[in-house]
């Protein structure tokens, strides 16, 4: 019980403080000039700041100097400047597979997840009868704990009697394989995974989009409907450009996500022999083989690659994303 | 540097609200002026009244129930009053050594508090909390206080013990405490070892390759408490069936594939010794094997070897080579179920289903308690009968930087000892006696014979602190496609030998 | 396409497309309901086996006779009650600090420009890209620093300084869909900085609210390494890591019954506050006064 007390009492004075912190540089941002809209503006964004520069700034930088490092969390750390970055990229024969089957995880899973989460959505977005049971329902795979989870894929995927290889031996006949050998095969192991991927379409992502489709007026689609346009119409030239910031969000969520697939990866285990994901290499590295500094590289190259990513995307955004600054009609 | 005096301010703030806060009174006090003032305030906000105030009465009711649920949920372990482990006086700032001078100190009555983390699930939990309470009692040194939890063990113990408030005790595999001890994590107890007269701390007890591991440099930092030979377990009733006798010590390779070929049988009852037997349909196997057990068992039955003293990897000498290709063929062979049903039905699973008639798993496992009509045997010898089993060992080590070495040892001593009375097998020579073993523990007594005579041909694997690279190539690119793939070892062995070797360096 | 869905319309009746555009979506809603509820009833299934059945060949789907006891049994296995009571502790305190901070945080980067915004917004996104593993130790170091290792507290204080930056990234987008005009109009009447976030900000994008209400929720119930690592002491866990007690050890298999009734249990809450949240996303958010 004194644990408890002891934190909620610290609890409850950290807000002091924030606010505290908020409000002085509030009065500095003032006193060299700033508007009162950009004093405020810093004022709001100070608790995230404070949190970002005690909990953030040194374990990302202590990360990336650990990247030029040799160093075996407990013993001896020495600086090799770029050669871990160098033996990755030219000796490390795990390096490269793992960044392939990294990237086309992501490449396909992404749209399916995007697509199929904004579809769902939609269907959801309806008053019909018992609609909220239904939304219930598709909300469920995000509260299942991991372990849950991992052992129902692998009942899923039982090569005789699981469900998948039930619903996909027609297709696969056609094919020739039958009855896929779903983590042991190198072929299957991309598709196994990307499979299990659409399991994520439901949960978060659609109810993400479902609250952003209950956020555009109805007003707008009554208006379209007298000019007449047709669902089709509608959904292009007004569904998606009012919800195109949530796109955004779940694009660049999805990508992040998707190129740091871990937890189903280690409870699965797959053959190894197609690649280990980047981020299971990581922790590889890392705590299993005690290589701190290989890990650390390997975390910083799929940190920019992401980065890169993402600003991509966000370049492209102002293209295709609608912000509501006026209304013009 | 200003992030460090930044830190420390907050940190000394932090210090000073918690060392006024140890006093019970002044925690209540403040805390009803706090939801006074939370009240008060938002009292004041106009419209906001009505959301805060259902909030506030919301969290404070749900802290109100979160605070007697757990205090009345029954604490974990004995009930005698002293039971809150980490005390709430002494557990806010233990972390932090500068400060009170004291991590784990500051228990009931004057006795150390020795943290001890552990893998241990529900059960296993359990019976260690009624070891630990034994010891605890006899004990006016030390309190030790478990602290368990199979789930993701080595990051969370690598996490706690990189910093100053790690456990004082923690249990560790054969693999990681060579890293560890290479590491500088565990503390070096040779000298204290020599100087106890502590059954447990002869040296000469235990079997030479239970120690290897926990050595280093010539010193030692830890000790094993299981030394687990991988026995073969057989389900007798299958063994009749087939009109076979059961596993003796002259087995060899042959007899074991003679008996796996009766073994394995299909839909139309065919054994697949017979004409006609239709591998594309068989319902029980002789053997099963998907990674384990390991190659290198195999390998030193026939007299090569993996990884020498001096750092080589000779997987290509003509022994490795032929040991190699009787793995591939057993793996990709009829005898075998296909790894896609392994991953399918469970490994264990299918000989507990009575679908594989003969196991190789340790001798710890529950196989032959929970499974009717199965015995531990020794596992077959190499070709010119060559005795030689692999040995998987657990043992505990000391927090170098624990705050208490002198309670920890003695604690370390106690609880290694008490371990060994506990689990099959204790490392020790003195304590393998059957009659004595069969008494601790009856429902494995018939099969201890076997297990006994199994410990002296146990070997761990030559584990350094290089050991996990050299694991991961040998792993990824030799046995991985072999066992998944059909690759065969003639391929790939020319190819992986330099990696492995490299990995070494 | 489009000349056909017209000469359709016009052929049936707008009542009848209507109707039979229900149906349809009636059973696609049905048919996904039910394949994600399959493994759902396996797990129940799994739950109420009896120890030896659980991997049977060929696989029992209807547990005989089913084990409903097992729920009781994995509950007092370990001490639930306990972490129950850790749990909501937890929970509490982290949604209540999570939700203050975020909206806050959000609001700021949504509607206030200054030096430096634009940079701090993408340094929050960066934030994300980084692997867990290799920030777990370093961080783990602050908290020691600090001497709040074996407590609550890391799971908690960081709440406070909106440690989600999804959230506040989700917030931020969901806050840039309201018209300025809004903000104009309440700057007009007299309305401060608090007064537009409380009054006009919050309420308009309640659904998103309430989903960030909920994903913090279930984020912090079923957090599991944040516990694992800074809480030492065993009668301070949560139940998510009191659950692995059951996966084993070393000789024993996991007690997959137990694993999958304490999953189904500590998924409860979470489901029974969605259901009841969900009906708060009405459809529709009008808002009088600015348009037309």
């Amino acid at each position: 019980m004194g644990h408890h007390l002891a934190t909620f009492i610290r609890w409850l004075i950290v807000p002091v403080a924030l606010i505290g912190i908020a409000a002085a540089l509030y009065w500095l941002c003032r006193w060299i000039g700033w508007k009162k809209k950009q004093a405020m503006g810093l004022a709001l964004v100070s608790p995230w700041i404070v949190g970002f520069l005690i909990f953030t700034l040194y374990p990302l930088g202590n990360s990336l100097y650990l990247s030029f490092t040799e160093s075996s969390i407990f013993g001896k750390t020495e600086w090799v400047g770029l050669d871990n970055y160098i033996k990755l990229f030219t000796l490390d024969i795990e390096f490269w597979p793992s960044v392939r089957i990294t990237l086309l995880y992501a490449l396909f899973s992404l749209p399916i997840g995007v697509i199929g989460a904004l579809l769902v959505a939609m269907l959801l977005n309806n008053q019909i009868k018992g609609i909220g049971t239904f939304r219930t329902i598709y909300f469920l795979p995000a509260v299942l704990p991991e372990v849950a989870v991992a052992l129902l894929w692998r009942w899923m995927f039982n090569s005789e009697s699981g469900i998948l290889t039930w619903l996909l031996s027609p297709i696969l006949s056609l094919f020739g394989l039958d009855k896929p050998n779903w983590f042991g095969d190198p072929r299957f192991i991309l598709p196994a995974f990307i499979i299990m991927s659409v399991w994520g379409i439901f949960g978060t992502n659609t109810v993400v989009f479902l609250a952003g489709l209950q956020g555009v007026p109805r007003s707008l689609y009554e208006a379209a409907e007298i000019d007449g346009a047709n669902g089709f119409r509608k959904f292009l030239h007004i569904t998606v450009p009012q919800i195109s910031p949530v796109i955004l969000l779940q694009v660049v969520m999805g990508m992040i996500g998707a190129l740091q697939i871990f937890t189903i990866a280690m409870f699965v285990r797959p053959s190894t022999a197609a690649g280990k994901f980047m981020n299971q290499l990581v922790y590889e590295r890392g705590f299993t083989q005690m290589h701190m500094g290989e890990a650390s590289a390997i975390a910083w190259v799929l940190f920019l690659i992401i980065l890169a990513l993402t600003l991509l995307v966000f370049r492209s955004s102002p293209a295709w994303v609608h912000y509501e600054t006026d209304m013009k009609r | 540097m200003a992030v460090d005096s930044a830190v420390s301010l907050m940190h000394n703030v932090f210090v000073m609200m918690t060392t006024a806060l140890q006093n019970k009174h002044c925690q209540f006090v403040m805390l009803v002026v706090v939801i006074v003032g939370i009240r008060l305030t938002t009292l004041d906000m106009g419209v906001m009244r009505l959301m805060s105030k259902r909030f506030s009465v919301l969290a404070s009711l749900l802290l109100v129930i979160a605070l007697v649920l757990s205090a009345c949920g029954g604490s974990k372990s004995n009930d005698n009053g002293g039971g809150n482990a980490g005390s709430s006086n002494g557990g806010a700032s233990s972390g932090n050594a500068s400060d009170n001078g004291g991590g784990s100190s500051g228990g009931s009555a004057g006795k150390v508090q020795i943290r001890l983390s552990t893998w241990a699930g529900a059960d296993e939990a359990k019976e260690l909390q009624a070891i630990l309470d034994e010891l605890n009692a006899k004990s006016d040194v030390y309190e030790i206080i478990q602290d368990s939890n199979p789930a993701e063990y080595d990051t969370r113990m690598i996490t706690q013990l990189s910093g100053n408030s790690g456990p004082d005790l923690f249990w560790v595999s054969a693999q990681r405490a060579a890293q560890f001890a290479a590491g500088g994590v565990m503390l070096d107890i040779t000298d204290r070892l020599a100087n106890s007269s502590h059954p447990a701390a002869d040296t000469n007890d235990y079997y030479e390759s239970s120690f290897g591991p926990f050595t280093h440099d010539g010193k030692i930092y830890g000790l094993p408490w299981l030394q687990q030979p991988v026995m073969m377990y057989v389900n007798k009733s299958l063994f009749d069936e087939a009109g076979l006798s059961y596993p003796d010590e002259s087995w060899t390779w042959d007899d074991f594939i003679a008996a796996a070929k009766k073994l394995t049988k299909d839909a139309n009852g065919k054994r697949a010794d017979e004409a006609g037997f239709d591998p594309n349909n068989t319902v029980q196997w002789g053997f099963t094997l998907n990674g384990w057990p390991p190659v290198q068992m195999f390998i030193w039955q026939n007299g090569g070897e993996v990884i020498t003293e001096d750092g080589k990897s000779p997987i290509d000498s003509a022994e490795a080579m032929e040991a190699l290709n009787f793995y591939a063929d057993l793996v990709q062979g009829p005898l075998v179920p296909s790894q896609s049903i392994i991953r399918d039905r469970g490994f264990d699973q299918m000989f507990r289903n009575g679908q594989v008639a003969m196991f190789m798993g340790g001798a710890a496992d529950d196989l032959d308690r929970t499974v009717p009509d199965v015995q531990a045997f020794m596992v077959p010898a190499g070709p010119d009968g060559t005795h030689v089993t692999f040995a998987d060992i657990l043992g505990m080590g000391i927090n170098a930087k624990t705050k208490n070495p002198d309670a920890a040892f003695q604690a370390f001593l106690d609880l290694t000892d008490a371990i060994h009375h506990w689990k099959i097998m204790p490392p020790r020579k003195s304590l393998a006696d059957l009659a004595t073993l069969q008494e601790l523990h009856p429902d494995k007594a018939h099969s201890l014979e076997a297990i006994i005579a199994s410990m002296q041909y146990g070997r761990p694997y030559r584990y350094s602190e290089k050991y996990p690279d050299w694991d991961n190539i040998f792993w990824t690119q030799l046995m991985d496609p072999i066992i998944n793939a059909g690759a065969r070892p003639d391929d790939l062995v020319p190819k992986v030998k330099p990696l492995l070797e490299d990995a070494l360096k | 396409m489009a000349q056909g869905f017209a000469a359709a319309r016009s052929y049936l009746g707008t009542r009848r497309m209507n109707a039979i555009k229900k149906t349809l979506i009636y059973i696609i809603v049905t048919f996904l309901a039910v394949v994600i509820l399959i493994p759902f009833f396996w797990m129940l299934s799994t739950a109420l086996q009896q120890e030896g059945d659980i991997f049977a060949w060929p696989p029992k789907w209807i547990p005989d006779p089913p084990q409903w006891r097992n729920f009781a049994d994995a509950w007092t296995a370990m001490p639930f009650t306990r972490y129950l009571g850790n749990t909501i502790f937890v929970v509490a305190l982290g949604i209540t600090a999570e939700l203050a901070s975020a909206t806050l945080v959000a609001y700021g980067f949504a509607r206030f420009r200054f030096p430096g915004s634009d940079f701090i917004f993408l340094v929050l996104l960066a934030t994300m890209m980084l692997p867990f593993h290799v920030t777990l130790i370093p961080t783990f170091l602050i908290w020691q620093h600090f001497g709040l290792t074996g407590e609550f507290d890391p799971l908690v204080l960081r709440a406070w300084t909106a440690w989600g930056p999804f959230y506040i990234f989700l917030l931020r987008q969901f806050f840039l869909t309201i018209p300025k005009e809004l903000d104009d109009a309440a700057e007009i009447d007299g309305a401060n900085t608090f007064q537009t976030f409380f009054l006009i900000m919050l309420p308009q994008i309640r659904p998103a609210l309430l989903a960030v209400a909920i994903f913090a929720f279930r984020g912090y119930w079923n957090d599991f390494l944040g516990p694992l690592i800074y809480l030492t002491d065993m009668d301070l866990y949560t139940m998510n890591v009191g659950m692995y007690f059951f996966m084993g050890g070393v000789n024993e298999a996991p007690q997959w019954n137990y694993l999958m009734a304490m999953s189904i249990v500590i998924a409860l809450p979470v489901v029974l506050l969605f259901f009841a949240a969900q009906r708060y996303f009405i459809e529709g958010i009008t808002f009088t006064g600015l348009k037309d």
